[in-house]
């Protein structure tokens, strides 16, 4: 690599490494016990599993 | 058209890497299907297009991170470089996982036709104000389009159409999709599953890829001091027997370009550290049928003259050579592409 392309790999995963490890931290600070989206409960109850014998369609 | 479009050069090395990768790829799918499906309680056992999104979504991550270790790992330590060899079709190969995770996703709604709720999901702006229910769909999403582009412009084609130069800083946005294919994985699968795996794996994979790439540009930052000068800008490489036959020393231009000096047997010569192909580290290879050979992908340059044997036409800058009181010295203004300036000691 050259000179610049160094440089701005160096800076590129420090910066990252800081940004992912804050947002990975408060991502898991803030999780809660599994609670079911609306969505999710919506699509879960509305739907049972799918079987193997559903996908072959 | 500055570039033509040649096909892919196959020999057995590529084929028998993608073999392997396509075999790992395949055992780790199924596997990890199967130990999911026999480790449920009974009568719990998740269903096969869940275990499907699963085992793909997690395949390409770990693709992904292994692709991005190889690079600092095969600077850190010349055993990984076979890998580097063909991590192009690798990073195509984690392309296709991906997309295949997306589709599974998209398949999994379309048989309970619920399809609008991605889209609402993407398109509900009040959601991106939050962090913890931030759509994490089009985060994915994001990152697959990403990887889209990294794999279309992974031929040699559009390297040579864009330049080596621009080719990388456009791959360089690899980097920043990770981070946020990382917050995929922790505003999505970590928060709908409790369990204290998916953090610590994600933690432990993540952690390892940024670990090797830090102390791959700490090692690097040692190679950017300047080399001893001389009283008339030459640059002191040291002694002709101190560079070890068929391989170079390198040392760095007051500028920051690095220069690589290789021996082959009583011949010197000196070109720029950076391969006209990828930048590799061209002084990190060595002499092989009487050719600079580049760790990386193979290319080969002669060293009188940093030309590419023929028919290829890649030539690199060159620098001029001296010996002065028993030490090898290099000017550090680099000649044009091509310029004869090896030198012969008897």
């Amino acid at each position: 690599m050259k000179r610049p392309h160094r440089a701005a790999h160096r800076i590129a995963w420090i910066v990252l490494t800081v940004l992912v490890a804050i947002g990975f931290t408060l991502a898991l600070v803030q999780r809660k016990p599994q609670k079911k989206s609306a969505q999710s409960s919506f699509l879960h109850a509305s739907y049972p599993p799918v079987t193997s014998e559903e996908q072959v369609r | 058209m500055s570039a033509s479009f040649r096909a892919v050069q196959w020999n057995r090395d590529k084929i028998v890497y993608d073999a392997v990768a396509l075999l790992l790829i395949g055992a780790y799918v199924f596997g990890f299907m199967l130990a999911m499906r026999a480790g449920a309680p009974a009568g719990k056992a998740p269903a096969w297009a869940d275990l499907r999104i699963s085992a793909f979504g997690t395949c390409a991550f770990l693709l992904i991170s292994i692709i991005l270790s190889i690079g600092p790992l095969a600077r850190l330590s010349p055993k990984f470089l076979p890998l580097l060899y063909n991590r192009r079709h690798l990073g195509v190969m984690a392309f296709i996982v991906a997309a295949i995770h997306g589709y599974s996703v998209l398949d999994w709604f379309v048989i309970r036709g619920s399809v609008p709720w991605i889209w609402n999901e993407i398109t509900n702006v009040k959601d991106y104000a939050k962090f913890i229910g931030f759509p994490m769909k089009a985060i994915g999403l994001f990152c697959l389009i990403v990887f889209f582009v990294m794999a279309a412009t992974s031929h040699d084609y559009w390297q040579k159409f864009l330049s080596p130069g621009a080719w990388k800083a456009i791959h360089m946005a690899i980097y920043g999709a990770y981070g946020l294919l990382v917050m995929h994985v922790a505003l999505g699968l970590m928060q709908r599953d409790y369990s204290p795996v998916i953090p610590v794996a994600l933690a432990i994979v993540a952690g390892t890829v940024a670990l090797v790439h830090l102390l791959a540009a700490f090692k690097e930052r040692s190679g950017d001091a300047p080399g001893d000068m001389t009283g008339d800008g030459w640059i002191t490489v040291g002694a002709p027997q101190q560079i070890r036959d068929k391989h170079a020393r390198i040392v760095c231009a007051p500028g920051g370009e690095r220069i690589a000096v290789f021996r082959d047997g009583p011949i010197f010569g000196a070109v720029t550290n950076a391969c006209a192909h990828q930048n590799g580290p061209l002084g990190e290879g060595r002499i092989i049928d009487g050719c600079i050979t580049c760790p990386w992908h193979g290319w080969q340059y002669r060293i009188e003259d940093g030309c590419s044997p023929p028919p290829f036409k890649e030539k690199l800058a060159t620098y001029r050579l001296r010996l002065r009181d028993g030490a090898i010295e290099v000017d550090p203004h680099p000649l044009p592409p091509g310029t004869p300036a090896a030198l012969q000691l008897k």
